[in-house]
């Protein structure tokens, strides 16, 4: 090829992401025009996901490992929860036993998940494919690997939206895995094969709700920024306007402004279309700001559920008071204290408190006794001894 | 005073092969940074991916040639250093690096880090002395020998394989510590712990520590001083406290404002931003201000040529036309805005 042709090649490459970016920042002007602050929400009693009693083990050669050991959570309707632990506290485990992904060595042993009045966990193989999406969704950890390199972003998002239209014995189709709740919200689309310039516009909706300029449709992932492909991904995962979004830490490889811009948008789809959020991840910071729930996690249980103000206050299991005094601010400069100790192996947990080891408050019964959930108030909870009969604040 | 580690005007261009010579990177452009032989600091340098930061590090390190400019350890150039003072700065200059998984090699167990050193060195005459000096460094890093030596990498958590990092570059008794985003891979509450073993370095042995980093909090909490980058540039430099509480430059400003506070009462970034991310573009310029497509007080005189470092007082630099009133401080070495705290050598590690 002559150096010309290369020349041209380049130029129109630049022109075209010149013209991309400034019609993102037109797109992002009206998205973040009235996004809403944490602080200010109110909840209703409806719930939207029930998580009971689960058990995800994985199966080894030497026994079990008890990566989830009975959880139990209600999550709202509009709620946001937000899973914190560290790592190997089961918290991804969880994440993918409630999309009920799990794969081998890993298997749900018992327990229940429900979601709009079905068991997660007693759907065949086909109808648990209708479920994901349409009801869960989830925003995978790391966006970046999550688009497929050689599909365009138009394609990955209408991939999601044809696999949900169900088709009757003759081919006609008769709506999507979520018909009844699409035909409540009177998006039709979905109720019959959508034609290609309805798919079109709703690939473009979805674009400029996650703040991307539609442009963004017949382009590759590589042409886009960490951001960008998070955006698409965010795209994805709503399109079917499911009732709970499940995010994997979904800003870790991202920078804070980013990391500020992805999960405003996330905040804002979410209010958008009224769905549920599980956020899974270990940045406390971005929990406060985001979450209106924090459920603690600790060797596979949780240790700790509620509002995130009041625990941030006061936080009663002794492993979230180490945990929220480990975090550094700007507000002041301090000795960096740790948690020390290691997190337990979950192969062959001892009876007793899996803090106990590392517990500054730990007492006899902690070493043989499993510690129950104590409530402290509505929609609070611990599991710790030190809150047996003696009430809140003991 | 002498310098220990000295940058002069160092930029480095990345790209630009034979076919595309318009097609450049510049990683890193003109910074001039000292870091002084006694009074030891650490100092953060500080941006988001893209920023140059890693690669300022590796020009420190010696391990990639600056395009223009000239890297210094104890007054000689690095790239022109004889093979036994280039030994003595690769002892003397230790990074530990930011993936502690991908350190080791998974066939041998952890002591091979740690024998390796000191048989390439010659820093111990008998096997029991060598053994004594790796029970020292593991302790002085909060790890426990016995428990630690003879295993395997995988037989280690993120944060202890990390630590034995720690432990090679601190038996090596260097004078300088490179981290390059120690704790990105490790859990929060064990970052706590490396940070403040890489602290007690820089306190009870006088090593001089440069933190590369992401993560603004940590480098509020543990540094002396700070160099925030973009792409390439140093936008603002100073005290950490003077530019993480009074930040000038609007992109040090858009980064404090973005980080989640861990407190649900305090606002996180009230202002709603608009700015486009990862302006690839940007790595290109040079005539004219790199955050001037996305700062919300770009006037005309922004997009018409560079900003030059002002001195917005004497522990702070800022790269912005906003401080035009302020006097301008041409090639500025940054160590001059820095400040030291006081040292007592009271247990050198030389």
């Amino acid at each position: 090829m002559d150096k010309g042709k290369w020349q041209r090649l380049y130029t129109a490459h630049s022109k075209l992401r010149i013209h991309l970016r400034s019609t993102m920042t037109t797109a992002t002007n009206q998205t973040f025009a009235d996004a809403s602050q944490s602080t200010s929400r109110v909840l209703s009693d409806e719930v939207a996901l029930r998580v009971e009693d689960l058990h995800v083990y994985y199966e080894t050669e030497t026994g079990d490992v008890k990566a989830v050991n009975g959880v139990s959570f209600d999550l709202r309707a509009g709620e946001r929860l937000a899973l914190v632990g560290e790592s190997g506290s089961g918290k991804s485990t969880m994440a993918t036993a409630l999309m009920r992904m799990t794969r081998p060595p890993g298997k749900i042993v018992s327990g229940s998940i429900t979601l709009s009045g079905r068991d997660l966990l007693q759907l065949d193989e086909y109808e648990m494919r209708r479920a994901r999406l349409a009801e869960i969704a989830l925003v995978p950890q790391g966006a970046m690997n999550s688009l497929n390199p050689v599909i365009r972003i138009e394609k990955q998002i209408i991939d999601g939206i044809l696999d949900h239209i169900v088709e009757d014995s003759v081919g006609n189709s008769v709506g999507s895995g979520r018909s009844e709740v699409m035909e409540a919200n009177a998006d039709g689309a979905l109720l019959r094969k959508p034609t290609r310039s309805e798919l079109r516009d709703k690939v473009a909706d979805l674009l400029t709700n996650v703040g991307l300029a539609p442009s963004v449709a017949t382009m590759y992932p590589h042409e886009l920024s960490g951001g960008m492909k998070q955006r698409a991904v965010l795209a994805i995962a709503t399109c079917l306007s499911p009732k709970v979004i499940l995010a994997d830490e979904p800003t870790s490889a991202l920078d804070v402004v980013v990391q500020r811009q992805i999960m405003q948008t996330l905040g804002k789809l979410q209010s958008g279309i009224d769905a549920a959020v599980i956020l899974v991840g270990h940045d406390m910071g971005l929990v406060a700001q985001f979450a209106d729930t924090i459920g603690v996690m600790y060797a596979g249980r949780l240790v700790e559920l509620g509002p995130v103000e009041e625990i941030f206050e006061d936080p009663q299991h002794p492993y979230t008071k180490l945990l929220i005094e480990s975090l550094p601010s700007f507000s002041e400069k301090k000795e960096f204290v740790g948690i020390p100790g290691m997190p337990p192996r979950l192969l062959n947990l001892p009876s007793g408190c899996a803090f106990y080891p590392r517990c500054p408050s730990a007492m006899d019964v902690c070493l043989d006794t499993d510690p129950v959930d104590i409530a402290i108030q509505a929609n609070w909870r611990v599991a710790c001894h030190l809150h047996n009969e003696t009430g809140p604040d003991g | 005073m002498a310098n220990l580690l000295e940058l002069e005007n160092v930029s480095k261009i990345f790209g630009g092969g034979f076919f595309n010579r318009s097609n450049v990177t510049i990683a890193v452009q003109d910074v001039s940074l000292s870091i002084p032989e006694d009074r030891p600091t650490i100092t953060a340098i500080a941006g988001e991916s893209g920023s140059g930061k890693t690669t300022l590090a590796r020009l420190l390190l010696g391990v990639v040639p600056p395009t223009s400019g000239r890297v210094m350890y104890q007054g000689a150039e690095i790239q022109k250093m004889s093979s036994r003072e280039w030994l003595n700065f690769r002892r003397e200059v230790q990074p530990i690096f930011q993936d502690p998984f991908e350190a080791y090699n998974p066939f041998y167990a952890v002591d091979h880090v740690l024998h390796r050193p000191i048989r390439n060195f010659k820093l111990a005459s008998s096997n029991q002395e060598r053994d004594e000096r790796i029970a020292e460094a593991l302790r002085m890093v909060g790890l426990q020998p016995d428990e630690t030596l003879g295993r395997y990498p995988h037989q280690l958590s993120g944060g202890q394989r990390q630590r034995v990092m720690v432990a090679r570059a601190l038996l090596l008794r260097p004078r300088i510590i490179l981290a390059d985003e120690p704790v990105s891979m490790v859990d929060a509450s064990l970052r706590a712990t490396i940070l403040r073993s890489i602290r007690d370095l820089n306190r009870d042995f006088g090593i001089s520590v440069i933190y590369i980093t992401h993560d603004l909090t940590t480098a509020y909490q543990m540094c002396d001083n700070i160099i925030v980058m973009y792409r390439g540039s140093v936008a603002e430099a100073g005290s950490v406290e003077e530019v993480i509480q009074n930040p000038k430059h609007p992109y040090t400003q858009l980064l404090i404002d973005s980080v989640p506070q861990p407190d649900p009462k305090a606002a996180w970034g009230e202002e709603e931003d608009e700015s486009v991310d990862r302006a690839d573009e940007a790595s290109t310029i040079t005539d004219q201000c790199k955050f001037a497509s996305r700062c919300k007080f770009a006037f005309e005189q922004c997009t018409a040529s560079a900003p030059p470092l002002h001195a917005i007082g004497p522990q702070q630099l800022a790269s912005c036309f906003l401080y035009s009133d302020m006097p301008a401080v041409d090639n500025a070495d940054l160590g001059q805005a820095f400040e030291y705290p006081e040292f007592e050598p009271a247990a050198t590690a030389n």
